[in-house]
């Protein structure tokens, strides 16, 4: 070989290795970078949704204690926004029943725009492509009046992401909302709220 | 060729095949293939979106707001508030659908017909027969059905109005009134609980006295509409504070998980669209006592709020 040759060769093979290093910095496997595989339509593993909640309390100026108050209303509220999510984003299923069980938590009186309004708060149109989705962060701070030492509204902070899984691929999903409930025989209803889905959701 | 020369070609070959096989397999990384084996494209599922809603009422809404000159031992005033003359009368009829209203004050020495009672001034309503009374009063005056009341005392505006932080009142003229305590500068400002009753109290100094007075009333309760809003707005958790302390100060006849709603639907209300107005009236007498005698624009005025007009 000519020292001509030589010269692109080891060019090349710079290039390359450098290449090469550039990618190996990404911490991937060799092999799974070798290998090219076609879009897996398997779900993803859904873990349990860990909701992390923390909860204030407000009530009478006088003979009210914030805090025993706040520890004995958190387990209700948490089934309560845990149940929200989980129908929400974690059952795509919703969709097929016209989204019933999430409509559910709403008041009478909200109940029609929420349903105008699915995408800013649920998978909403997306859903019928999801085949699952992976939870997240999920995190809520709510701050709950007590009147005759009973919760009765509550103003809740909540915010939610996971990977969605559906045939073309996967991606994140997210919400973040602020939930204004009431407390009432059925228990918690969102009777007014403002929600960003989406990229906005951050 | 020499053996030397052999090797270092063959070494040469081996190491340029080596670095076609690494560079094929970087481009394959660069081609958007980088994630393990098994592992889905990242793609967009979900594009941003953003709504929102309070609690859709339906139809009109109409309070009877009342302060009470009775119910306040931290003025010295005994009593109950209910059991009081009702001071500050003020009826706010609300349109939910198209989120306007009117706030109409009523001069408290308003020479009218209370049920049952004769003609006396509109105050003495609340003390001779409480709430229902002043308010059946109203609805035979207006020709309005009222839905609920809300009744506080001389404590309570005051007490209510520190609790939130104070509340910020367009002050419409230079005032002074040391019956009141009134002493302010025109202008938009931060007032705390005394100096909102203050302002709501005084007369004396005014260009219309008691219908001046009663029109100040009016811009105190917009200008506490107007700080929660705000405040709910900045920090949404502040409606339950609101809530908690108009829980402690004020009575109303309203179901608690209502007045929770009204209060949501209550953060998307502008002030600004409720017009706040006083029954017209002139200053008369009735034997030895002064009254107010409504005027015929008066009547006009509820009878145009009685079929949604609420200019």
């Amino acid at each position: 070989m000519s020292a001509r040759m030589r010269v692109p060769t080891a060019l090349l093979v710079a290039v390359a290795l450098l290449l090469a290093g550039c990618s190996s910095g990404k911490k991937q496997q060799p092999k799974a970078a070798q290998t090219t595989s076609p879009p897996s339509t398997a779900a993803p593993a859904a873990g349990p949704l860990q909701l992390q909640l923390t909860t204030s309390a407000v009530g009478p100026e006088r003979g009210f204690n914030p805090s025993q108050a706040a520890k004995r209303v958190t387990p209700d509220l948490r089934r309560f926004l845990t149940h929200y999510l989980t129908v929400a984003f974690l059952q795509p299923q919703q969709a097929k029943k016209g989204w019933r069980d999430f409509l559910a938590m709403f008041d009478p009186t909200v109940r029609a725009s929420a349903k105008r309004q699915l995408d800013a708060l649920a998978l909403g149109s997306v859903a019928p492509k999801v085949t699952a989705v992976r939870p997240g962060r999920a995190g809520a701070r709510a701050t709950v009046l007590f009147s005759d030492n009973r919760p009765a509204a509550a103003t809740v902070t909540i915010s939610f992401d996971g990977t969605a899984t559906t045939a073309q691929g996967s991606g994140p999903v997210r919400v973040h909302s602020v939930l204004q409930l009431v407390a009432g025989q059925p228990g918690w209803r969102i009777a007014a709220y403002d929600s960003k889905a989406g990229e906005d959701a951050r | 060729m020499t053996a030397i020369a052999a090797r270092r070609r063959a070494l040469i070959v081996v190491v340029a095949l080596l670095g076609v096989t690494l560079l094929a397999a970087s481009l394959a990384l660069l081609d958007g293939s980088r994630r393990p084996a098994g592992a889905q494209p990242a793609v967009t599922i979900q594009k941003a979106h953003a709504g929102k809603a309070t609690p859709a009422l339906k139809g009109r809404i109409t309070f009877l707001v009342i302060g009470s000159d009775s119910g306040a031992p931290k003025f010295g005033r005994g009593g109950t508030a209910a059991g009081g003359r009702a001071d500050s009368i003020h009826l706010v009829v609300i349109d939910t659908a198209k989120r306007r209203g009117i706030s109409i004050g009523f001069p408290r020495d308003s020479y009218v017909n209370i049920p049952g009672r004769g003609t006396n001034k509109i105050n003495s309503a609340m003390s001779s027969g409480g709430p229902p009374l002043l308010i059946s009063t109203i609805e035979r005056l207006t020709g309005i059905g009222v839905d609920y009341y809300a009744l506080t005392s001389f404590d309570g505006l005051t007490d209510m109005v520190n609790r939130v932080g104070g509340v910020t009142v367009g002050v419409d003229q230079n005032l002074q009134d040391h019956f009141s305590g009134a002493n302010f500068r025109k202008g938009t400002q931060r007032l705390n609980g005394t100096q909102a009753l203050a302002y709501s109290r005084a007369r004396h100094g005014t260009p219309q006295g008691d219908l001046t007075r009663s029109k100040h009333q009016g811009q105190v309760l917009l200008g506490g509409l107007g700080t929660f809003q705000q405040q709910v707005a900045k920090d949404p958790a502040r409606l339950m504070k609101w809530l908690a302390v108009m829980r402690d100060e004020v009575q109303v006849n309203v179901p608690f998980t209502e007045a929770v709603r009204l209060a949501m639907y209550a953060t998307t209300l502008s002030p600004s669209r409720i017009n706040n107005v006083v029954a017209p009236g002139v200053p008369g007498s009735a034997g030895a006592a002064s009254v107010v005698r409504l005027q015929p624009a008066a009547f006009a005025l509820f009878n145009r709020v009685k079929h949604g007009q609420f200019s």
